[in-house]
This record gives structure tokens, sequence and C-alpha cells, in this order.
């Protein structure tokens, strides 16, 4: 460990969230409007704007050489943080020193145009995420054999394949000649071999002796990459230290987590809890209770509503996939306009690991609201009461709690 | 170990400025590299490519040649071919008309880039500019060419366009800069903006000479900058006599626009990632 290249001191991002219009860009027709009822009726507009505060005095010191996970739910500010390191936009309060390049990759393919070729969008690619035109060459034929598209150079990305597109756009990015490196997610794209591949590559990058800071949902990837990790918890530092005590603080933290609310007037769904078998219990184990409960409300009438819930592991890859159309029971005569849908699974397939839900709601019409990672949970592997021998992780991803097993002997 | 000057960049909350036009020179070649893919993007599945570039302005000459001189029977500017002088204004006035274009719709086609990396915002509108500015140099090869066609060959004065393509340069970078903050915030620029150029159109002397004009309409007339600029294209190509009032208004109007538009630009780029 060498020393700190990234330090940041009392950093703090503030959004003003209006909630009238959550578009932040206007009309001039909204912004006359606006001026003229100033003089009707004097602060109707000002009451509902409110403050958010992403991220509240934030500081920490990361050693260069050190790979960082940064762990935490949805909007408990990693992005935030990630974008605000990266410069993408600029903190409201506080400060943040860094050494040395600095370069991030939010996205696969950042820069990518369609019409280009692939090699002229690995020379694009490279100058938008800050290599200069030398390096981008010294490295060109690395590129183009670890993304694997050596045949496909010539031709215009838009008509790679998505898992072309992300190889090649993950390629140009693990190349990149940045003493930080701040990367977000990307690993939820692609193939598990490639994404296996890409865990390998940024171990290599980091064993380089260059800092990497990590945002991922897969636990599993920051657990084997990263020797620290930080947890965020609305915004404010909750815990930063070794991988090991971060995961363990992260998952407490998340005991009592199982309640997300959705504050925004637009949507239908308004809150989505989930528990084991008590409403207070949020151990979720392998064969396990899940309930969910989705509150709605909605401005009109849902005619027989559908909801729909997709749960993915930490490699973004599906699980289950359900709604209420696949079981017999269906609500097709039923009139929701305000409610609660619950969901009960009453033994949980999943093996240890985390996940996400996702919610899709709609009605005869079709889908109207997709909630992705509405919220995730762990399953534990401690005090698994239907796995009695430890399952094998490369080859289960789901277990059938009921199953016949017989056995005859005819004699010896 | 833990003093400032120990890092390269410090982040301060409010403090951007400092870095910033330092980070524009450090940048210049993406600066390029975006001028190189507006224009390799721009004829990708055309059939005829890069020669659009050559056939637009060819076309847009025939047509005010033929609507001005012909039909209208507008007179020239001395013994200059009209096709000649309808295509000295339209060097400058299809760059401007172009890069304000461009440049004001350029942050929003970008804003993928603006929300996932960080550079200088400003090279964003300044490269759309410098995309029309290679039409204009290939129009510009492009008049020489009609000028010995017609026999109307070039003389010293020439040597003055590359200070009038200066001054439309910094009068695009100026307004485009002002337009695209506009543009982010408030989305009807993008449809303010090609009436505005429509009407540039008229009143500006592309079709028709400035000698055209009625007398007491000339005051007005020239605070448009766009009229010094082009009559300075059509003096140093066609010859005749120059009026520097009409100049010196251009270059204020230009100076003007350039400090506004990199004022405005500035204040708005601190929170385009959010509003965008």
């Amino acid at each position: 460990m060498g020393k700190p290249v990234i330090k940041v001191e009392h950093l703090g991002k503030t959004y003003r969230i209006r909630s009238r219009d959550i578009a932040a860009y206007r009309s001039i027709r909204e912004e006359l409007v606006q001026a003229f009822s100033v003089f009707k009726k004097s602060n109707s507009f000002k009451s509902k704007t409110s403050t958010f505060h992403a991220l509240q005095d934030l500081s920490f010191s990361v050693d260069e050489g050190s790979v960082l996970g940064l762990i935490g739910r949805n909007g408990a500010g990693k992005s935030t943080l990630l974008k605000l390191l990266g410069r993408i936009t600029e903190p409201s309060s506080g400060r943040i020193k860094l050494k040395g390049r600095v370069m991030s990759l939010l996205e696969v393919g950042t820069g990518f145009h369609p019409e280009l070729t692939g090699r002229e969008n690995i020379f694009l690619s490279g100058a938008i995420l800050g290599m200069k035109r030398q390096e981008v060459r010294r490295s060109f034929d690395e590129i183009v054999q670890f993304a694997g598209v050596e045949k496909f150079l010539d031709t215009p990305v838009k008509r790679y394949s998505s898992g072309m597109f992300v190889r090649l756009g993950f390629a140009i990015a693990a190349h990149l000649q940045a003493e930080i490196l701040l990367i977000d997610e990307v690993l939820a794209v692609g193939d598990i071999e490639f994404q296996k591949r890409c865990l390998g590559k940024i171990g290599e990058v980091a064993k380089g002796g260059r800092t990497v800071l990590f945002v991922s949902h897969n636990l599993g990837a920051i657990e084997q990459l990263c020797d620290s990790a930080m947890v965020l918890e609305k915004g404010k530092l909750a815990f930063l230290g070794s991988i090991s005590e971060a995961l363990r603080a992260y998952r407490q933290f998340n005991k009592n987590a199982a309640v997300r609310n959705f504050i925004s007037e637009q949507q239908v769904i308004k809150k989505v809890s989930i528990c084991s078998e008590k409403p207070d219990d949020q151990h979720f184990t392998t064969g396990s209770v899940l309930h969910i409960d989705v509150t709605i409300r909605s401005e009109r009438v849902l005619q027989s509503p559908v909801l729909g819930i997709v749960v993915r592991d930490h490699y973004n890859v599906p699980m289950i996939g359900i709604n209420n159309r696949h079981y017999k029971l269906d609500f097709e005569n039923v009139r929701l306009k305000s409610g609660m849908i619950s969901i009960r699974i009453p033994h949980l397939p999943l093996v240890a690991g985390a996940y996400s839900i996702d919610l899709f709601l709609g009605d005869i019409h079709g889908d109207f609201e997709v909630l992705e990672h509405a919220i995730d949970f762990l399953v534990d592997n401690t005090g698994d009461q239907f796995v009695h021998a430890k399952l094998d992780k490369r080859l289960n991803r789901v277990f059938i709690k009921n199953v016949n097993w017989e056995i005859r002997t005819d004699g010896i | 170990m833990n003093r400032d000057k120990d890092y390269d960049l410090i982040i301060e909350a409010g403090k951007s400025e400092l870095n910033y036009w330092k980070d524009i020179l450090k940048y210049r070649g993406l600066c390029y590299i975006l001028v190189w893919r507006d224009i390799k993007v721009r004829y990708k599945q055309t059939l005829i490519g890069i020669a659009w570039s050559v056939l637009r302005p060819l076309l847009t000459m025939l047509i005010f040649t033929i609507v001005f001189s012909r039909i209208a029977n507008l007179p020239s500017e001395g013994s200059a071919p009209y096709p000649i002088m309808v295509f000295a204004a339209l060097l400058p006035w299809h760059f401007f008309a172009n890069a304000l274009n461009d440049s004001a719709n350029s942050l929003i086609g970008n804003q993928n880039l603006i929300t996932k990396v960080y550079f200088p915002r400003l090279l964003i509108p300044v490269s759309a500019v410098m995309t029309s500015l290679v039409d204009m140099l290939i129009s510009l090869i492009l008049l020489v060419i009609l000028m010995c066609f017609y026999g109307f060959l070039p003389t010293w004065r020439f040597l003055w366009i590359p200070a009038f393509m200066m001054i439309v340069f910094f009068l695009a970078i100026g307004a485009g800069a002002l337009l695209s903050s506009f543009n982010i915030k408030y989305r009807d620029f993008r449809y303010i903006i090609p009436f505005l150029i429509q009407l540039g159109l008229f009143i500006s002397p592309v079709g028709f000479s400035s000698s055209i004009v009625p007398e007491q309409w000339k005051a007005v007339y020239i605070l448009n900058p766009m009229v010094g600029i082009i009559d300075g294209f059509r003096w140093a190509i066609l010859g005749g006599t120059l009026e520097w009032t009409a100049i010196l208004i251009s270059l204020m109007v230009t100076l003007l626009l350039l400090i506004s538009g990199l004022f405005y630009f500035r204040k708005t780029e601190k929170k385009i990632a959010d509003i965008i």
C-alpha cells in the first residue's frame, strides 16, 4: 500500500427536486407560466422545491494500488460519488484531491458511434475516455484480440451483436492507461464467460499498481476483486474497511432495509417491502419464505392488473420471472386504483447470494411501469434448514426443495 | 503527505474555473477527434459521400442565381458574374448557418458523453463549428475553380479571406455557445433556431447585393453582423469598395457574443450533467 491518491474531504452533493415537473429542463412556456403565477399566488411554486442530499459530509482516502469496492443500496450515492470523482458533475460542498490521471468507465462503449466501424470506434472511444492517440495505437492489437472482433474491424458497430459490442467496449476500457480507474456496474452486461475475463483483467490492472474504484451490485465480484470496501448508506459513509467486514456490515444494514418508498408523483408503485416468514423477519435462506408487498396508488383505474417480478442474481441474470397471469388465480375481474398486491413464495429456490427484484406493473392494455432493481435482498447460507450438505456453488444456481429420491436395493 | 501540492488535481465546490482553460488546451486532441467523427458520420450510407459537400453549395448557388438574377432581375456587384457574387456570400453564410444549427444542437446530441465522461464541454459546440469550417474550406477551393471557369481571377485582396473567416468563426462560436446552453435549459430553442436561420438569410446579402438596400434602411441593416462579414468576403473576392463601419460593427457584435456566450456557457456547464 502506498500513499493516498484520492482524498475526499467533507464532500456533499445536493440536488434540487421539483416535485411538480420531474424534468429539469423546461420550456419557455412553463417559465412564463411560472413567472405569471408568482403574481397570482405568490409562493405556490417555491414550496414544492425540495432538496435531496445524494451525498453528505463524506470523508475518506484511498491508497495507491488499492481496489476499493463501493457497496450500498440503490440511491445510496455510489454512482454520484463516482460522477464527482470523475468530474462529470461538480460537488455542492467539500473537496476532492486526486493524484494521477483519472478515467471513468460508467458505461460500456462510451462514445461509440453506431455508424462508425469497430476500428474507428476504438480510436474514437479511446480518445473520449482520455487516451492519447499513440496509446490507443500501442494497445490496438491487444484490444482487438481481447474483444475477439478481428473479422469485424471494418464493419459498422451498429451491425455488431450486442455481445460483440459489449466486448469491444470493455476491451477498450480495460486498456485505459490511468492511475485511477472508476468503474460502475459495467459487468452487469455480457455473458458470464466474458464477465469473468473482465474481472480477471481488472484484477490485473490493480496488480499493476493502479487504483480502482469499483461499483457493483455483484457482491461476489466485489468480494473477489477488492481488498477493501466502502459501504454507503443514504449518502453517508457507513463503513470503510476490509472487504469481509464491509460485506458483513452491508448485510447488517440490509436487514432493516426491506422497505423501499417511491416518492415520485407520477409513479404508481408507491412502496415495496419484502420479508420472510414474519413481517420483521429479514433473514432469507434457501427454502425459506419470500414475501413481497407492493403498494399501489394510481390516478386511473387498472383493469385486470398484472404484477410481474423478475428476480436477478448478482450477474444480473434473471433467475425467476413470474406474474399473476402465470397462475391459475387471475385478477381478471379486478379493478384496482389503490391497494396492495402481495406475492408469497413459500420456498425460495435460490442459493446463497445477492439478488435484486425488478417489478413490472401493467393492466389489460399492457405494461406501464417497470422498476428495475426495485429492491435488493440477500440469501444467506447460514442456518439452511433444507440444504443439509453444502451445495457446490459452481453447479447450483437454484435448489428445488421437494425432490423425491428413491432407492431400491436388490440384494447384494 | 496530505499537503495539496502532492496532488495533481483538486476539485472543490464552485472552484472549477482555474483548471478549465488549462483543460481546454489539454483536451484539444479530443476536439479534432469529434470533428473527424462528425465528418465521417455525416456521409455514411450515402451514395455519393463527400461529393455532397461540393454539390450542396453549387445547387444553392444555382437556385439563388436563377431566382434573384434571372427572375427578379437584381443587379450584380460591378462586373462580377452573378453566380460568383452569390457564391462569395454563400461561403460565410452556409458556414454560419450550419455551424449555428449544429453547435446549438450539439450538447443535446452528445448527452451520452456528457453524463458519462469528463472533458471541457465547450469542446462540443466548438467542434461542431470546426466541422462546418471544413465544409467552408472545401467550398473555397470550389470557388477558386469557379472563378477560373468564369475567367474572373482572384486578386491580392483574396489574402484577406482568412481574416474574415476568423471573424465569422468566432461569431459562430459565440452564438453557438450561447444557443447550445439555452437549448439545454429550454428545448424550445431547437425549434426557434431554424426560424432564426431562415430570417437571417433574408436580412443578409446572400442572394442580393448590399448595394440594392435603400439608403434609409442602411443604418438598421448593417447592425446584422453577417452584413459586414459577407460584404467583406465579397470585397475580397469581387473587389469594389469596402464599408469599414459594417466590418467594425461585425467585429463588435462578434466580441460581444463571444464574451457573453462563453460566460453563459460556463455558467450552464457547471450543472449540465444534472439537467440534461
